[in-house]
């Protein structure tokens, strides 16, 4: 493609008039899901923010290209899923370590505390939030997009760009990583249970 | 799914949701579109700028370009033409010899698929004391016409080639001056093929565009 070929192709996809109206909108509304669905597969709530912009971003340079607006949502979804591995892999990043703290304080035990059985159950959520943060990116999105989200394997697939039988196994090996990594006191096979 | 599996998806699905259950605070659409309009900007920028770059290269390449090949010192002129017309290369003397594709990169100022072409085209196995033959390539325009010689042993002639298809072929090969019939059948340009032809009567002048 010329260097003229590629500015048209580029003014011809980029949001105009009506077309930026149209994404100010979606983003106005998807957003605030957008930055949950991010910081469930980022664990941060910066970088939730700052892949969510990147993501869209892409998709307000795209707009033109992309026909079929009800695929949308998935096609910010898995530029969210991939700005995220992509950060990860830049050395900086690599290096850093998680410091921010738990967003769901466990509470402290006294006269209003939840009974022993609600706080199992917060004390357990508490750590298996953890525990999915501590996921591989491609597990964790998969995860959040079954459990959270709610998607079906195919939707799934199609937010991953990968195969439906990848699904299957991303999630299967997550929650072998989950159910092996929870504390023997928390875990819902046994312990305290 | 055992049971205990089903414990641990509920405790998962409530826990993301616990999780995302916050009210975020920054609202994106400003950053995000002020951002996307700086990269659109900067992009049609970068590619105004590469635009000039090239019609630049071009011209200077148009001025003069050293030719480095068999030729030695000579130079390669090169007409500049203004966008869109047809950009033509006419090498001084008898033209670049080429016996090899290591020579056809001598040919400054043409397209590999022609270099590719006018390698292949070299005569092979010929009763040259020397060697195999040679193609000395006089001119060349990117409207898809060249024009040279091709020395074989014994004898040799005068080539124009085309692309009237798409792909590189010899139009007309021949030892006097080209017909002014076959010249007009394949509209050789005159820039190619010189201002003489011959025609029924006699040499007569020759002009296309």
């Amino acid at each position: 493609m010329t260097t003229t070929d590629q500015q048209e192709a580029d003014q011809a996809s980029e949001p105009r008039g009506e077309g930026e109206r149209e994404f100010v909108d979606f983003v106005a509304g998807r957003q605030a899901a957008l930055l949950r669905f991010a910081y469930l597969v980022t664990g941060h709530r910066q970088t939730a923010e700052d892949v969510v912009q990147t993501a869209l971003v892409k998709t307000y340079l795209a707009w033109g290209r992309l026909c079929d607006r009800g695929a949308l949502d998935a096609y910010v979804r898995r530029a969210i899923v991939n700005e995220h591995i992509n950060l990860l892999r830049r050395p900086w990043k690599r290096r850093e370590r998680s410091s921010e703290a738990l967003s769901t304080p466990v509470p402290e035990s006294g006269p209003e505390a939840a009974a022993p059985e609600d706080q199992l159950d917060r004390e357990t959520k508490t750590v298996l939030f953890e525990l999915v943060r501590e996921l591989p990116p491609r597990q964790r999105a998969a995860v959040v997009l079954r459990y959270y989200e709610g998607f079906t394997e195919p939707q799934t697939a199609e937010v991953l760009g990968c195969s439906v039988g990848t699904v299957k196994s991303q999630t299967h090996r997550a929650l072998q990583v989950l159910r092996g990594r929870m504390p023997e006191d928390l875990d819902p096979r046994g312990g305290r249970r | 799914m055992s049971q205990q599996e089903d414990v641990l998806e509920r405790l998962l699905r409530d826990s993301l949701e616990e999780n995302a259950a916050f009210a975020p605070v920054a609202d994106l659409t400003g950053a995000v579109v002020r951002r996307g309009r700086r990269i659109r900007t900067r992009r049609r920028v970068g590619a105004t700028i590469l635009a000039a770059a090239a019609v630049a290269t071009g011209i200077v390449l148009g001025v003069t370009l050293p030719s480095g090949g068999p030729q030695g010192n000579d130079r390669i002129a090169i007409q500049p033409t203004t966008p869109p017309g047809p950009r033509l290369v006419h090498y001084p003397g008898d033209g670049v010899t080429v016996t090899g594709p290591a020579d056809a990169d001598q040919l400054h100022g043409t397209s590999q698929v022609f270099r590719a072409f006018v390698a292949g085209q070299v005569p092979k196995g010929t009763s040259c004391s020397s060697g195999g033959g040679s193609i000395s390539v006089q001119a060349w325009s990117s409207a898809g016409f060249a024009k040279g010689a091709v020395n074989d042993c014994p004898g040799g002639y005068v080539a124009i080639w085309g692309t009237p298809h798409g792909t590189w072929r010899q139009l007309i090969g021949s030892q006097a001056v080209p017909t002014c019939k076959a010249l007009n059948q394949w509209s050789v340009p005159s820039s190619i093929a010189g201002g003489t032809c011959e025609g029924p009567a006699g040499p007569q002048v020759y002009h296309q565009q």
